[in-house]
């Protein structure tokens, strides 16, 4: 198989040095390199497993990154419940500010009625559609002078 | 550098071949689940070590067992901080949602209770308009 590697310059200088000495040309030092560094990897590879399951770490280890693999699933599926439910409220959020702008106009046309009624000496009082919290809401909704209670 | 045709360009990439075996030897470590390194920069400073006779600096491909230990305990400890701070975020963006929910309830309500008043209201000045027109009428 062939692969492309991005090699710094002091390494390039130490390849061209070292392959120049042993007589080969720096693409062949560089895949000798690379199947030497292999088997050295798997020797380390086995000697650190063997002195993991000497020590009695190996069964811990594996515990560990159990638990991690574990949070790991549970953050992302926290985050991306997280993500649906801020959507869906930032929604909400908006809802209420249009609904809120319209039980305005509403309430002004109710406030008009009440008003011509009054003039003919008819009093009526708006009941549960006057709306007590209506400022706060506005403040809220409308304003966002408050975020939250 | 020029090789059979192989070129390194002046930004470092080379072109390397790896031979079935190599490629067998790095796709078995990276299916394990030792925490070795198995870049091919990483592979080649360790072959070139060893091919120069310079001592082996196995640092650079994996942390021994206990350190390894702590390094994932770490990583762990750090992960579950942000899982309760995940679970904390979530808890208050719920609550909110509740209260947006309750406040749209509210506004609901109070839009259809003022649309039943308005219209109470159109039929007392209907009633007082018509009133009034039979009053004229008897007048006259």
């Amino acid at each position: 198989m062939d692969a492309e590697m991005q090699l710094d310059r002091p390494t390039l200088k130490k390849i061209k040095v070292a392959s120049r000495r042993l007589g080969l040309t720096p693409h062949e030092f560089v895949d000798r390199c690379l199947a030497e560094g292999s088997r050295r990897l798997a020797e380390i590879s086995r000697a650190w497993k063997k002195e993991a399951l000497h020590t009695g770490i190996m069964g811990e280890l594996d515990r560990v990154l159990h638990d991690l693999e574990e949070a790991r699933a549970e953050l992302m599926a926290i985050d991306s419940r997280y993500a649906s439910l801020n959507f869906m409220a930032f929604e909400a959020f908006s809802r209420v500010g249009t609904k809120l702008m319209a039980y305005s106009g509403t309430r002004a046309t109710a406030k008009d009625f009440q008003k011509r009624l009054n003039d003919i000496g008819i009093e009526y009082s708006l009941g549960a559609g006057e709306l007590a919290s209506f400022q706060e809401l506005a403040d809220r909704y409308l304003f966002r002078r408050e975020q939250r209670k | 550098m020029k090789d059979t045709g192989r070129h390194t360009s002046r930004s470092g990439e080379i072109l390397v071949h790896l031979s079935e075996e190599t490629e067998g030897i790095i796709v078995n470590l990276s299916r394990e689940r030792i925490p070795v390194d198995t870049s091919y920069n990483t592979i080649l400073t360790l072959g070139m070590q060893s091919l120069l006779g310079e001592p082996v600096d196995t640092d650079i491909v994996v942390r021994s067992p206990s350190q390894e230990l702590d390094h994932r305990r770490k990583k762990l400890e750090d992960l579950l901080i942000k899982l309760q701070e995940g679970r904390e975020a979530y808890d208050e963006v719920k609550q909110v949602y509740s209260e947006y929910l309750r406040d749209e309830e509210i506004v609901d309500h109070a839009t259809e209770a003022i649309l039943e008043e308005i219209e109470e209201m159109v039929d007392l000045l209907r009633k007082k308009q018509s009133g009034e027109d039979h009053g004229r009428r008897d007048a006259a």
